[in-house]
């Protein structure tokens, strides 16, 4: 090693100016990338600091940034104007199953179609990427006719069972599994265990960072589901946060404080959740786009 | 699985075992049901099944209710032919639609894919405020639509709006963005541009750190400039992820509504502007009734976004690089 | 014997809770805080005459949520017993309809304000609850006679709009224009001076004749004086940009609530017509109606029953007082109470002279939906000014007759 980095310094540009160089680099990507950031939050900043405001300073022009007076009282007038609480249990308790029931499903759909031969494969495995290409709308009505057959209409098994699935997952459990080496099985077979104790005790827990990017993703896509919710139900009770919001957007019309900060409040389990659960969804996405 | 490689020797022997007549293999076969079962059970009932439905529609006259022979019947279909596409194509409306959404996927895919392989190229630079960077690129993604867009319609507001107060900082004159036919497409392009770069970016990070670093110190040997070496190493190694991102990314973009929803009151924007394919048939189904016509349409959807994702595929398995 | 006065006496018993042995039916609606809470009085007053009977107010969000519930309901075989709905998702489902005639005494029928009498395809099915009417809305310290006729507002237009920064941008609007908002202007004006978008029988175009013409030549010469925006226009309104606008009566609160945020005084007026035209105004917001699938008789009874309790004078005028649509009978109308309601509260005043004077609903064609979206687009080119008013008649007529024919 030492041989190549003498080589290396003898054929790059003299050492200072190269440093030079590179330190002007960094400091233009640091301020355009945080210029670039701070351009990307500047809606939620804006969102938080009217969350905060008068409806009067709402409206003013030259914004108000720092809002003054501060009115914290937006957040419990939101709160008290329509459920959210029950909204929020909604949402939780949607999501968490959805994804749970993501995770059993995929797992094993994902496992067999890595690690298994079987007849029809190919097919069965184009037949779930085809669902790719599906537009959802597209089975809006069809799908209520069913939900309604089935008796499920404004029940949690409407928002649950039809999302315990995808193919999206599906897919990103298969790329995870395919990593696993085949000798693994081998020797486990050998010593004589059966597949569903292998798969359970020893490839599960090697795609752990496949599982938790599955996981994560279908619990904000439940989260932030909004058509589906509200074409699915019917009572107040059943009622998500996007749902809730857009009802709370037409009873409050322009109170824009009051929905900023009812806006704020969907957003913010989404935003602690990401921000404890980055590094997963890194090495997920670090499967995706492998074939 | 390189691609030129002999498969090791297991596979062959496993090859030279898969008859059906073989019973391990019809075992390991109903295994693999078993496994596979709950997916297809769900996906069977709540995607094909519908979508059947509504590829049977589309050639279908579907009332709401009618009345035959007395009795009420309710979502009654008649087979009618291709009069429903033949209406289609002579609707102006959906004329519109189709340009406008292809318009906007043709500006908004390749400029968000570029973006965000800037993005990730500047993130991969191991810099020290990259978590900071992350979140702040990824918050629009994983915000609700609904929440975000109610934010934006204020941003892009005529003469309260964020917007053209910033853009009158520096001298532009106010843009009616959600008021003029010409400005909603770039409309809808900036937000979601600016939804969608930071999660594109993130899969192509993440792609770029699974480069084996080796390659880059091969480059630097050969004097190569970090310009050159991302040219030639960076952006041929990606190929995977960047037709992954891009695939997703066209047929998100076909399939655009909720923001366009929230962002123009549930309207087609100026002089229809803001009509895309999803709202022309959402529009046309849940406000107007004709839902064999929607249903056409939503063919017409599929079949654009199959023919993509099958040139898509067609050519990934070409020139995409393997590297697993 | 003891069975006999046994069985008897719970025959009676059933007997004397007739026919509404404990009936529930449902009722589908949009309207939320006060709106939902005078409502529900209305509903609670109905159940405690009527002990065996339940109604069942189910909040759906907004009328385009509540449109696309319906929808799905009847494809499902279960629409709720009475719902709220707009003239063109009737048209739709007319056949799962039931004619209201056979169920509503006749007495209450002939009360109903004639203005709202509207038949789809000869039949009665639906009758008005939460209507509303195209009114003026008006600033009082820069228009205090609010004017009559449409020159009138055009003379005073010409003063209103202006530059007030002197930058070269008029940044102050007489009027403000929502050009997707058709029954706002155009439509208005075909109406007033006696034109339509079909003839009465539905075979031929007539929204490129004469009357269609001065009607476009009108829109072009409004949009110079107007901030043509397709927002509410409580927003431009509170902002302290518009003068004057017209819109449905149901957006009071709206408008009365920016009024006071740009701290002006809002006033309500009929709005303006041609000299040699009549004053007609386009009636807005919905009927109920009840629906023959999936219910019971004694359903459809006391859905019917509630319909009749609502059109009682005593109610209408409640709903109108404390919501502010509009009573829909005449007997409410003509009432005392309501005249010295409408002596206090101008905007009352306003909108009940306004339907008297000119209500008139919509067309109530099966396509209507497309033709009024059609008729949008090039009240909107009108406005821009991309064509001029005959050519895009001619245009909108030839797409219009392309509706009526596939």
């Amino acid at each position: 090693m030492a041989g190549l980095e003498v080589v290396q310094q003898s054929r790059v540009r003299p050492y200072g100016a190269y440093r030079l160089r590179r330190g002007l680099l960094r400091a233009c990507l640091y301020v355009v990338l945080t210029v670039g950031a701070l351009f990307m939050l500047l809606p939620f900043f804006w969102m938080i600091s009217t969350s905060f405001k008068t409806l009067a300073d709402a409206m003013r022009i030259p914004p108000m940034w720092i809002p003054s007076p501060f009115v914290p009282g937006n957040y419990t007038a939101a709160w008290h104007a329509a459920p959210f609480a029950r909204y929020f249990f909604n949402s939780f308790f949607i999501s968490s199953m959805t994804m749970v029931g993501e995770v059993i499903t995929c797992v094993f759909a994902g496992y067999a179609f890595a690690k298994m031969k079987f007849f029809g494969k190919h097919v069965l495995f184009m037949l779930v990427l085809a669902t790719f290409m599906i537009p959802g709308h597209m089975l809006l009505v069809p799908s209520y006719v069913l939900i309604r057959g089935l008796g499920w209409y404004d029940t949690y098994w409407a928002l649950i069972m039809p999302w315990v699935t995808s193919a999206f997952g599906i897919f990103l459990m298969r790329q995870f599994f395919r990593t696993l080496p085949d000798e693994l099985w081998d020797a486990a077979r050998m010593d004589g265990c059966p597949r569903l104790r292998y798969v359970l005790q020893i490839a599960i827990p090697m795609v752990r960072p496949g599982i938790a990017t599955v996981a994560l993703l279908q619990f904000i896509n439940s989260w932030n589901s909004f058509l589906w919710v509200l074409i699915m139900t019917d009572s107040p009770l059943m009622r998500t946060i996007p749902v809730g919001l857009r009802f709370f957007q037409q009873e409050a019309g322009t109170q824009y404080p009051m929905l900023m900060a009812a806006s704020t409040m969907a957003i913010v389990p989404v935003i602690i959740l990401f921000f404890f659960a980055q590094k997963h969804f890194v090495r997920g996405f670090a499967r995706t786009g492998v074939k | 699985m390189g691609r030129g490689q002999a498969p090791p020797p297991r596979l062959i022997i496993m090859a030279n075992r898969r008859g059906l007549r073989n019973p391990r293999a019809l075992r390991e076969t109903g295994e693999a049901y078993l496994y596979l079962l709950p997916a297809f059970f769900i996906m069977s009932l709540f995607t094909f099944y519908p979508f059947i439905n509504a590829l049977l529609m589309s050639f279908q006259d579907v009332r709401v209710v009618a009345r035959v022979d007395g009795q009420l019947v309710p979502f009654h279909r008649t087979f009618v032919g291709l009069a429903n596409f033949q209406v289609l194509f002579n609707d102006r409306h959906f004329i519109q639609a189709l340009t406008q959404t292809s318009i906007y996927v043709v500006v908004s895919v390749p400029l968000t894919l570029v973006l965000a392989l800037l993005l990730a190229t500047a993130l991969n630079q191991g810099l020290r405020l990259r978590p900071f960077y992350r979140l702040a690129f990824f918050i629009p993604y994983i915000t609700p639509v609904v929440a975000l867009a109610m934010v934006w319609t204020w941003i892009y507001h005529d003469r309260v709006g964020l917007l053209n107060y910033l853009l009158g900082l520096v001298g532009i004159s106010r843009i009616r963005w959600l008021n003029d036919p010409s400005f909603a497409i770039p409309a809808i392009t900036v937000f979601n541009v600016l939804r969608f770069v930071g999660y594109q970016a993130l899969i192509l990070l993440a792609g770029m750190q699974n480069i084996d670093r080796t390659y880059y110190e091969a480059a630097r040997v050969d004097g190569a400039s970090p310009v050159r070496a991302w040219q030639h190493i960076t952006v041929p190694l990606l190929t995977p992820q960047l037709f992954f991102v891009f695939l997703i990314s066209l047929m998100g973009a076909y399939r655009i509504f909720d923001e366009v929803y929230i962002l123009f009151a549930g309207g087609a924007g100026p002089l229809g502007s803001a009509r895309t394919l999803v709202f022309y048939l959402v529009d046309q189904a849940f406000n107007n009734f004709r839902f064999g016509r929607a249903a056409a349409a939503s063919v017409v959807l599929f079949g654009i976004i199959f023919v993509l994702a099958l040139f898509q595929i067609t050519v990934t398995q070409r020139k995409v690089h393997y590297d697993q | 014997m003891r069975t006999w006065i046994v069985m008897s006496l719970v025959g009676l018993l059933a007997l004397g809770v007739a026919g509404f042995a404990d009936v529930e039916f449902s009722f589908w609606h949009i309207f939320t805080e006060e709106h939902a809470t005078a409502l529900q009085k209305l509903a609670d007053g109905f159940m405690d005459e009527n002990p065996g009977v339940k109604v069942d107010l189910v909040f759906q969000g907004g009328y385009g949520d509540l449109s696309r519930k319906l929808f799905a309901s009847l494809a499902a075989e279960a629409p709720p017993t009475l719902s709220l709905q707009y003239e063109n998702w009737t048209t739709q489902w007319l056949d799962a309809l039931v004619d209201l005639d056979q169920y509503i005494d006749s007495a209450v029928l002939d009360d109903v304000h004639p203005r709202f009498m509207q038949e789809f395809e000869g039949r009665l099915v639906t009758l008005p609850f939460n209507r509303s009417i195209i009114i003026m809305y008006h600033r009082k310290d820069l228009v205090p006679e609010p004017p009559t006729t449409w020159d009138e507002l055009l003379g005073l237009a010409s003063e209103l709009t202006q530059d007030t920064t002197g930058d070269g941008e008029v940044d102050f609007w007489a009027f403000h224009l929502r050009p997707r908002s058709p029954e706002e202007s155009y439509l208005t004006y075909l109406e007033q001076v006696g034109g339509s978008i079909l003839s009465e029988d539905w075979t031929t175009v007539t929204i490129n004749d004469a009357y269609g013409l001065e009607a476009a030549e009108f829109v072009t010469d409004l949009a110079q004086y107007s901030l043509v925006d397709p927002a509410f226009s409580s927003g431009p309104f509170g902002e302290g940009v518009i003068a004057m606008f017209i819109g449905t009566s149901a957006g009071m609160p709206f408008n009365q609530a920016a009024a006071d945020r740009a701290g002006v005084e809002l006033g309500f007026a009929t709005i303006p017509y041609p000299e040699h035209g009549k004053p007609a105004s386009q009636m807005m917001g919905t009927n109920v109606a009840i629906f023959e699938m999936g219910q019971t008789e004694a359903q459809i009874e006391a859905a019917a029953l509630f319909i009749e309790y609502l059109l009682r004078p005593e109610n209408t005028i409640f709903w109108a007082e404390t919501t502010g649509y509009l009573p829909v009978t005449t007997t409410a109308i003509e009432s005392e109470e309501w005249q010295a309601l409408s002596e206090e509260n101008p905007f009352f005043a306003a909108q009940t002279e306004q339907l008297v004077i000119g209500g008139y609903g919509q067309l109530l064609h099966p396509e209507y939906w497309d033709m009024r979206s059609v008729i949008t687009d090039y009240v909107e080119i009108l406005v821009i000014g991309d064509m001029g008013p005959q050519e895009a008649l001619d245009a909108l007529a030839d797409e219009l007759e392309w509706i009526l024919e596939r």
